[in-house]
């Protein structure tokens, strides 16, 4: 509650003298007397007013608390407040299916916002939305808390990025034309433009969660080799947001086969990065897999799908192999007959590659 | 005592022949005259009221009387010692003593045997037993010794069991402000149910008959040892009063009814009109 005259409270303190007044008044002296026999008979003729007698400074005391408390709630003019609204916004992106809070960030979420909906007055109004992998209006504004509570309880959980930025200008949409609102994010403050929306005004976080070191497979790709079909490529990059060291294992396997198996060590907050020659004939799901002991285990598998070996490439390699003449090869194989144009788009090729890798990330 | 054992001698000697004038009753009631069962030689000593002086005059013998000593007329004092009795300017208590002096005093001098008993909620003690002026010395010192005790004041259980501790029938004087929460008649019923005369000296302070304190007080009762918080307006001090002065009244009436001899003092009543009250002069200005 808000007063318009503040200063006006200090008249609260004229409640010390009251009561030291009352202490000095309850403190009566001490009159000894040879027998109350007599006092005693005076007192029961006239029993209630005895029974009121000792109770009358205290009923005082509180009368003229209670007229001093009126003055000052009078003076201080306070400010009732009229409807409230507000849009809360549960963040339902990957990373809230972390564990460090049981029994996950998002329901630790719910939870949180059914306690910002029991505090709610009944003239509050409400609207519930998520932002994980597409924003979604769970619950327009309305001031029936079982909808809302019944819209929190239905939001699932996803492995895709939040999109809060998002969520939090369909919010800004919904109440724009409201004087008392305001939009509340439940989120573990681990989405895209989280610093943008921290600043903002009319925006309150409330974090869920704590801080934990989180260690990812951040790229998986595979090809095969076009000079040895029998073999492929493979790309793996780990990358590690934990401020500390860490030593693991990366496996990879085909179709829960390890194929491979290399050490990774991670700096704190490093990256780790490395392409590995395996021959793997078969077709099949290819996977990586490492466990560090992080709070978020979806995001240390990677899968990719390894396709057959290409007929094309094989009729090359025999066409190569056995000496097929000039004429019958196509333009492109025989151009690949010769080394340097061969080389040469290759380089090309694998400079697009690289281009691809390091600067579109389309494998990622 | 503030006044020394031969002043008080002197005074209460002077007092008795003040008192004699007037021809007034004394507390304890006129002189009994005792029967000489015998006589035998004087020795020096002997008490020169016991001498025969009509046989001297006739014989020219010195002989001294001698009398049943079962025929001596007990004269008790019951003193009240109660903490209510602390209470005055003088204390009640100390008028209680002079006045318990002076009952001694009367007693010996008419050759009784006088003892006092103190209580409170019960016997509390016994004093000295004498016969003598002469012995009043350690009658002062054991009263000069006394001091409030016990929790209030029990006068039918005291009664009950002073009738089984002496068994002489006589005056018992009881010195006291009669503050029983359970009445003072059963008391005084038991001792004359039992064959003793009692006498009442009832013992006030002015300040108790009209208190001058009024407003939010904690009343300490000093014979329960007992707070208890009160407004005390000037109504309830008139009805304190009324119920008060009614109390008196009752108690003369009841001495009254039963023809017990009753003396009520007030502790700021002249101590020489006191003593002469319990003498038999000229009766005090309290009622």
């Amino acid at each position: 509650m808000t007063v318009a005259h503040p200063d006006a409270l200090l008249w609260a303190l004229m409640a010390i003298p009251i009561l030291l007044l009352y202490w000095q008044r309850i403190r009566t002296p001490r009159q000894s007397v040879a027998t109350a026999i007599f006092w005693e008979q005076v007192f029961a003729e006239d029993a209630v007013r005895s029974r009121w007698q000792p109770r009358r400074h205290a009923v005082s005391l509180v009368v003229q608390l209670t007229v001093l408390a009126m003055f000052v709630v009078a003076m201080a003019d306070p400010l009732i407040p009229g409807p409230q609204y507000i849009v809360l916004i549960v963040d339902n992106g990957a990373g809230m299916n972390a564990t460090d809070v049981e029994p996950t960030r998002l329901d630790a979420a719910k939870q949180a916002a059914m306690r910002l909906i029991a505090g709610l007055r009944d003239c509050d109004w409400v609207a519930v939305i998520s932002s994980g992998e597409a924003v979604s209006v769970r619950c327009p504004l309305t001031n029936d808390p079982s909808l809302c509570q019944a819209a929190i309880e239905a939001i699932p959980a996803t492995d895709g990025a939040g999109k809060m930025v998002d969520a939090v200008e369909v919010a800004r949409r919904m109440i724009a034309d409201k004087a008392a609102a305001r939009i509340v994010v439940i989120s573990d403050g681990s989405f895209e433009g989280a610093e943008t929306i921290a600043t903002a005004d009319d925006v309150e976080i409330a974090l869920v969660g704590s801080r934990t070191g989180n260690t990812a497979i951040t790229r998986f790709a595979v090809r095969r080799n076009h000079d040895a079909p029998s073999k492929c490529q493979v790309l793996a990059e780990v990358a590690s947001a934990a401020d500390a060291p860490i030593e693991c294992r990366l496996d990879v396997l085909l179709d829960d086969q390890v194929v491979a198996t290399k050490p990774v060590a991670l700096a704190a907050n490093g990256r780790w990065q490395e392409i590995l020659e395996l021959t793997v004939p078969e077709s099949g799901r290819l996977t990586a897999r490492f466990d560090p002991a992080d709070a978020y285990a979806e995001d240390n598998t990677a899968v990719q799908d390894l396709q057959p070996i290409d007929a094309t490439a094989t009729d090359l390699r025999a066409a190569r192999g056995i000496g097929v003449a000039a004429e019958s090869v196509p333009p492109l194989v025989r151009s690949a007959v010769r080394p340097w144009p061969y080389l040469l788009s290759m380089a090309v090729l694998l400079l697009v590659l690289e281009w691809s890798l390091y600067q579109r990330r389309w494998l990622s | 005592m503030p006044t020394s054992h031969a002043e008080l001698l002197k005074r209460l000697h002077y007092l008795t022949l003040v008192a004699g004038q007037s021809h007034g009753p004394s507390l304890i009631g006129p002189r009994q005259k005792k029967l000489s069962v015998g006589l035998r030689d004087y020795s020096p000593g002997d008490d020169y009221r016991h001498v025969d002086w009509n046989r001297c005059a006739r014989h020219d013998e010195l002989m001294t009387r001698t009398f049943d000593p079962f025929d001596d007329r007990p004269i008790y004092v019951l003193l009240d010692c109660s903490p209510s009795m602390e209470v005055g300017q003088p204390s009640k208590l100390e008028v209680a003593r002079q006045i318990t002096t002076a009952i001694g005093y009367l007693a010996t001098k008419d050759l009784s045997r006088f003892s006092v008993t103190t209580f409170a909620d019960g016997i509390l003690g016994d004093g000295p037993t004498i016969r003598d002026p002469s012995r009043l010395g350690k009658l002062l010192r054991f009263l000069g010794q006394l001091a409030p005790q016990g929790t209030g004041t029990d006068l039918e259980r005291t009664a009950e069991h002073f009738v089984h501790r002496y068994q002489r029938h006589g005056p018992v004087v009881v010195v006291s402000d009669l503050y029983d929460r359970d009445g003072f008649r059963r008391g005084f019923d038991i001792l004359r149910g039992h064959g003793y005369e009692p006498r009442l000296v009832q013992i006030i302070d002015p300040a108790e008959a009209k208190p001058t304190f009024l407003g939010d007080v904690e009343l300490l009762d000093m014979e329960a040892a007992s707070g208890q918080q009160a407004t005390i307006t000037e109504r309830s001090v008139g009805r304190y009063v009324e119920i008060y002065a009614a109390f008196l009244d009752s108690v003369r009436d009841y001495c009254s009814r039963c023809s017990i001899p009753c003396m009520q003092i007030t502790t700021d009543t002249p101590k020489q009109s006191v003593l002469l009250e319990i003498l038999g002069g000229r009766p005090v200005g309290a009622t």
